[in-house]
């Protein structure tokens, strides 16, 4: 009734041993292990339990370890893709002799903005262009802040001697910074890249027509007259 | 001529000619941007207010609130739309909130221009709580079939000079002033109230 069987040395060994054993697991090593005993001992079946469950224990370690590890590789893949994505999001292109284009696509936060007016002003100088066109097709949405940095990023190209126009502006867009009352005067807009480039072509031959450089410049009224690749010499 | 197209007008069948019936939805859809071949019991959302006040013009007041159960049974299927909450504290926030509220307004079929003009009024409020505060959130709170309320809540230090910048009249140097102006010409109700501890505006855009 409530007596203590005393262990005898043996038991009290065993059971040392399993209590090492646990402490050890509980401390992460799942390496460890309790030996094996001869059959028919009174606590073989409780060692073969534990083994198994440190062998379990070891494996579902190493599987954690395993997905921790692809997470970190993942997340670090998607912060080099979200890099390459922002610098593809800036891309000048020449799309005629002197004009360039600057599509801008998505959301202008302020980094993209800096970045934006950067390439652009550094582009604008190296390839000594007169006209910058930048398309707003792809924007997610025009703000009083996006409307305002796209006027001083026009300022800045004209301090830089070219023209710099705006095209691509939905008629939603339009509808839209109307109604706020947002300015976007003093910056020349078409309707399409396309319209721009005709306009620029256009007004860049009338210039030339009328160039004084030119000796025979070809004139009909006033005007120019169509294309005769005859000039005299 | 969706199955839609054909309930509606089934259902206005019972309270006006058939000819009247036709240019009621007719003009409806077009004050929407909707096409009939196209149309989906989503849409009866914006629509609804629309041909309530159509059939009012045609039907006896005693008649109205059976035209509109009618149309509310038609409702009654849709999902019911859900309030979203936008945290902004990065510049990353900012472009999610915008694409999530662009796919909210596309799942909402909501017209071009509204898509537009909410989209902007995030971006515009979002921007001030990246700009001048620590931080702070964006909810999108559908408010009945044919509105939204926009909420921009921050903990920053409040907007200095607000009485003469929404009366038009502060020339901000910041940009702030254009955004908060910008957004209460946008909205069909536009409150804020600002102290030390924070900010709250309210913009409310119809569709």
């Amino acid at each position: 009734m409530g007596e203590q069987t005393e262990l005898d040395q043996v038991s009290e060994d065993r059971i040392a041993d399993i209590l090492i054993v646990l402490s050890e697991v509980s401390c992460s090593n799942f390496e460890t292990r309790l030996p094996e005993l001869e059959e028919g001992d009174v606590f073989s079946t409780l060692y073969a339990a534990i083994n198994e469950m440190a062998a379990t224990l070891a494996a579902a370690h190493e599987r954690t370890e395993r997905y921790q590890n692809e997470l970190a590789e993942k997340i670090a893949t998607i912060e080099e893709q979200r890099v390459a994505i922002r610098e593809l999001s800036t891309p000048v292109i020449e799309v005629w002799d002197g004009v360039l284009c600057l599509p801008i696509v998505g959301v202008m936060d302020t980094t993209r903005g800096a970045e934006m007016t950067e390439v652009l002003l550094r582009t604008v100088t190296e390839k000594n262009a007169k006209c910058a066109i930048i398309d707003v097709t792809g924007i997610e949405v025009m703000d009083t802040g996006t409307a305002d940095h796209f006027l001083r990023s026009a300022r800045a190209v004209r301090l830089l001697g070219a023209e710099c126009v705006l095209t691509g502006i939905s008629p939603s867009i339009a509808q839209t910074i109307v109604h706020m009352g947002a300015e976007l005067s003093g910056l020349t807009t078409y309707r399409s890249l396309r319209d721009a480039l005709k306009e620029y072509n256009r007004s860049r031959s009338a210039l030339l027509a009328t160039s004084p450089a030119l000796p025979h410049a070809p004139s009909v009224n006033g005007r120019p007259a169509p294309s005769d690749r005859s000039t005299s010499r | 001529m969706s199955a839609t197209h054909a309930a509606l007008a089934d259902l206005l069948a019972s309270f006006v000619s058939p000819i009247i019936a036709n240019s009621i939805i007719t003009r409806a859809l077009r004050q929407q941007d909707l096409d009939a071949k196209t149309l989906e019991a989503a849409d009866l959302r914006v629509l609804a207010p629309r041909l309530e006040a159509a059939v009012k013009l045609f039907v006896e007041p005693e008649h109205l609130p059976k035209f509109r159960a009618g149309l509310d049974s038609m409702l009654g299927d849709l999902p019911r739309r859900e309030t979203v909450v936008l945290s902004i504290k990065t510049e990353r926030d900012l472009a999610d909130a915008l694409g999530t509220t662009r796919r909210l307004c596309q799942t909402w079929r909501l017209r071009p221009l509204t898509q537009q003009k909410i989209a902007t009024v995030v971006s515009e409020l979002a921007r001030n709580i990246l700009s001048y505060t620590p931080g702070g959130m964006v909810e999108l709170i559908p408010i009945d079939s044919a509105g939204l309320l926009v909420r921009a809540s921050d903990s920053g230090s409040g907007i200095p000079n607000l009485e003469q910048i929404l009366a038009g009249r502060y020339r901000s140097k910041t940009g702030l002033g254009k955004g908060l102006l910008g957004s209460q010409r946008l909205a069909h109700r536009f409150d804020v109230r600002s102290g030390g501890e924070g900010t709250v505006i309210e913009a409310e855009l119809r569709f």
